[in-house]
């Protein structure tokens, strides 16, 4: 059967002590108070295995220990829809049901958000979590990209103002995040230089007119520029033109891009569990909300940098960072 | 035959005509291409939204047509101009929801129902569809599938570096979306764009070439049509019309040849008229040459003739001047004796024999001396002569019948010449002799001497037959008479002694009303 769930390791010991509580427990449960009974249970359902949600979980693990918040179970949906159905479906049959649940990754976001219209969410790890329509009275959100604001900060103090900042979209998945991006142009006093495209076919020949316009180059989560032809293409051309591209992922960094600004996972499983704690501790308060990440990573490729004839020293002293090759 | 201000109308309509048809032609296939188009990206985009919908995809997937309320409102109120004609939604076995619109009549039943136990249908976009009723629509249907977070998830792990960990699995299809749009609103903004659009562009081509033709005509044609009359102008011989330079196009050039041409014209025709006086005044000395000539050729015959017939006259003259005295000579003897012989008693009858001998012989005798005056060629032995004397000389040597008035007119005083006088006196006596015959009834004689000039004119009027016109031209001539008796040599010889004195004999005569003879002798120079 594809429905398994996963004790973490560190349960095995805790498992046994259990045992000896539970008999404990029996033997003294007519005197236990029926409201210490009623624990602050969490339930985590993650779309897939990966390492980045893995982290956060792991950093939402952590943040619970002595906020008297346990962790039902973890679910893995496993990137399939029929699967995470099921799964689902399952969880949603089998009793108690939980106070807060804990949604890592977009599959497990929108399924949660359909079958538990009345338990209270929060979701994390959800690349544009604004095309999926996660709104509502019991959805709590972490967005999983910077925001706009930090990474122009950044962008600005790396190349200077008065630049002209390429970016190429597909406006069905992005022209939202373009627009409000086009807000703050002046602001950051930099000219955005908009190229739409609608399938991957087109990004090539749309870099190719831009890429003699423009001083960096903007990459933003969207699936129809962002391919594993096109991080190729991208990342060859930023070499031959000495071209700066800065963007939310690492993965792109190591293929080839200078900068990428993203959260910090593990502090973000942190700062979801303070917002579970939150919404454990006031039963009345369903939705906090989206957030923005607390806690922002710059990834750095400093091979890249000394290509393109990049000066870092004006962000090397940021907190948090990670220099790609180490 | 058609002139050119007509063939460029003909010419510009035509055109006006064509490019107007292909103009109006194209923009109404374009727009209607276009209108089509708009209709097709509308269905599209309304059939895709609702298609794409997740209420739709909950409604379907749990087989709620209520839920299904929502979404339809929010398409309906996309549609502004109620061009959805029907809206069907279905899941995978059964029609869920299926509205029509009130405007149409055709009933739902014959629109076919897409999906419907169909294993694999594809997407159908503008496909049209005609039923029964005549009404045409334009059909969309797209399937609706399950929510799509697969691929959203493969893209998660591609950001977060970690790529091919998810599967790729096909998107399972829960059911049907089929929207229909009504043609008629194609059709009403095909007419509206007709009486917008095309109607007005049309009456636009139409107006423009008619200021095009109207253009043309004037700046092409008026100044060909000016040439024209020009052209004719000159052609009448009035060289000064030019025309006047407007422009330094090809107009411009030709007119301004053209008036090089009219100038070169008028200087040919100018030298043309110079040439043709010089010809017309040479013509007019040829011709008076040539009277000349023809006069002198005449003069030179008749000298011809009358040297032939003076040597003739002179041969037989001399011939029958010896017999003709003799007989004379014995006449005038054998008058005498008849004359002393009075006895004879039939002495009358001789005497008028004799009488008429003599008569003849006399007749003879100044024949034969005519004839010798006439062959003499002789110069003239001139000396100065007074003319009044010679004439009452002359007169007085002649026997002028009493019926015949003779009148003398002269200045006084009339000169000199140098004339030989015994030749002069025979021309008087000719043509004194002459005006009495020409009056054998009576009349009257004037005779009247005027200088006039260099030269002295002595005129013999008689108021006689006259001379009719016919024959004037050969009074002169040497054999020529109108009389029975006359030899026809008075004139001739006449004529010719005053021509050898340097003058000459003219005549005017009116046939029944009388002769002048005017006879012109130059006068002497002291």
């Amino acid at each position: 059967m594809a429905q398994k769930y996963r004790k973490p390791y560190r349960y095995r010991f805790s498992t046994t002590v259990c045992w000896f509580t539970l008999v404990f427990l029996l033997l003294t449960s007519s005197v236990i108070p029926s409201g210490i009974a009623a624990e602050n249970t969490v339930l985590i359902i993650q779309s897939q295995q990966i390492t980045a949600y893995n982290e956060m979980i792991k950093g939402f693990e952590d943040g619970c220990k002595g906020k008297n918040i346990s962790i039902q179970a973890i679910y893995d949906l496993e990137g399939d829809i029929e699967v995470g159905k099921r799964i689902i479906e399952n969880i949603k049959d089998n009793k108690p049901t939980p106070k807060v649940i804990l949604a890592v990754g977009v599959l497990a976001a929108t399924l949660v958000k359909e079958q538990f219209p009345q338990v209270p969410i929060i979701f994390c790890m959800v690349i544009n979590y604004e095309r999926f329509n996660l709104q509502g009275t019991n959805i709590t959100g972490i967005s999983s990209e910077a925001s706009l604001k930090d990474q122009f900060t950044i962008l600005k103090e790396l190349m200077g103002p008065h630049k002209n900042i390429g970016v190429i979209y597909d406006p069905v998945k992005t022209g939202k995040t373009i627009s409000e991006a086009a807000n703050l142009e002046k602001i950051f006093q930099f000219n955005l230089i908009k190229t739409e495209v609608s399938s991957e076919k087109e990004v090539e020949s749309a870099l190719k007119n831009i890429v003699n316009k423009i001083d960096a180059l903007w990459m933003i989560p969207d699936s129809t520029v962002i391919t594993k032809n096109t991080i190729r293409l991208i990342s060859n051309i930023s070499v031959e033109r000495r071209l700066p591209v800065f963007c939310t992922s690492e993965a792109i960094v190591k293929a080839g891009a200078l900068l990428s600004i993203l959260p910090n996972y593990t502090y973000t499983g942190f700062q979801a569990s303070q917002l579970a704690q939150t919404l454990l501790n006031s039963p009345t308060t369903t939705s906090l909300g989206i957030r923005m990440p607390d806690k922002l990573k710059l990834t750095l490729n400093t091979r890249t940098a000394k290509l393109i004839g990049i000066n870092l020293s004006s962000i090397q002293t940021y907190p948090d960072i990670v220099l790609y090759p180490e | 035959m058609f002139s050119i201000r007509t063939k460029l109308i003909l010419f510009m309509s035509m055109l006006i005509i064509i490019v107007g048809t292909l103009s109006c032609l194209f923009f109404l296939i374009h727009s209607k291409w276009q209108q089509e188009e708009v209709l097709q990206r509308f269905g599209t985009s309304l059939v895709t939204l609702l298609a794409q919908d997740n209420e739709v995809k909950y409604a379907i997937r749990s087989s709620q047509p209520a839920f299904l309320y929502m979404p339809i409102k929010r398409v309906r109120e996309l549609d502004r101009e109620d061009e959805i004609s029907y809206l069907r939604i279905s899941n995978n076995h059964a029609v869920m929801v299926e509205e029509k619109s009130p405007q149409i009549n055709t009933i739902t039943e014959e629109i076919p129902t897409i999906g419907k136990n169909q294993q694999c249908p594809e997407t159908s976009l503008g496909n049209s569809i005609t039923t029964t009723s005549g009404e045409v629509f334009c059909d969309f249907s797209v399937p609706v599938l399950e929510i799509q977070t697969f691929s959203e998830e493969e893209f998660a792990a591609q950001m977060l570096g970690e790529g091919n960990v998810i599967r790729k699995k096909a998107q399972p299809i829960l059911g049907f979306v089929q929207i229909g749009l009504s043609h008629h609103k194609l059709e009403e903004r095909i007419h509206k764009i007709i009486w917008q659009s095309i109607i007005p562009l049309g009456i636009f081509i139409v107006i423009g070439g008619i200021f095009t033709t109207f253009f043309l005509t004037r700046y092409l044609v008026s100044p060909l049509r000016r040439m024209a009359s020009i052209t004719l102008d000159i052609a009448r011989g009035d060289f000064n019309r030019t025309v006047e330079i407007h422009s330094n196009d090809e107009i411009g050039q030709l007119s301004t040849n053209f008036n090089q041409m009219a100038q070169s014209l008028r200087g040919l025709c100018d030298e043309k008229e110079k040439i043709m006086a010089q010809l017309r005044e040479n013509v007019q000395r040829l011709s008076l040459a040539n009277t000349e000539l023809e006069e002198a050729q005449e003069r030179l015959v008749r000298t011809e003739k009358l040297a032939a017939i003076g040597k003739l006259a002179s041969g037989i003259g001399h011939e029958l001047r010896n017999p003709l005295g003799v007989m004379r000579n014995a006449l005038f003897i054998l008058k005498k004796r008849i004359k002393d012989t009075d006895a004879l008693t039939d002495n009358q009858n001789l005497t008028q024999l004799t009488y008429i001998l003599e008569k003849e012989t006399e007749r003879s005798v100044k024949i034969v001396n005519d004839l010798l005056a006439f062959s003499r060629t002789t110069k003239p032995t001139v000396s100065l002569t007074n003319i009044r004397s010679l004439l009452e000389s002359s007169l007085s040597r002649l026997e002028i019948p009493e019926k015949i008035k003779k009148v003398m007119q002269f200045e006084d005083p009339l000169p000199l010449l140098y004339v030989d006088a015994t030749q002069i006196e025979q021309v008087f006596i000719n043509l004194v002799q002459n005006a009495c015959d020409a009056m054998p009834t009576g009349g009257q004689l004037t005779i009247h001497a005027e200088k006039e000039n260099d030269f002295l004119n002595v005129t013999f009027t008689d108021t006689g037959c006259g001379i009719p016109d016919t024959i004037k031209d050969k009074i002169f001539e040497p054999l020529f008479t109108t009389k029975p008796n006359g030899l026809g040599l008075g004139l001739a010889v006449s004529s010719s002694i005053i021509q050898r004195h340097g003058g000459c004999i003219d005549l005017k005569s009116k046939d029944g009303e009388g002769s002048t003879f005017t006879v012109k002798l130059p006068v002497a120079i002291t």
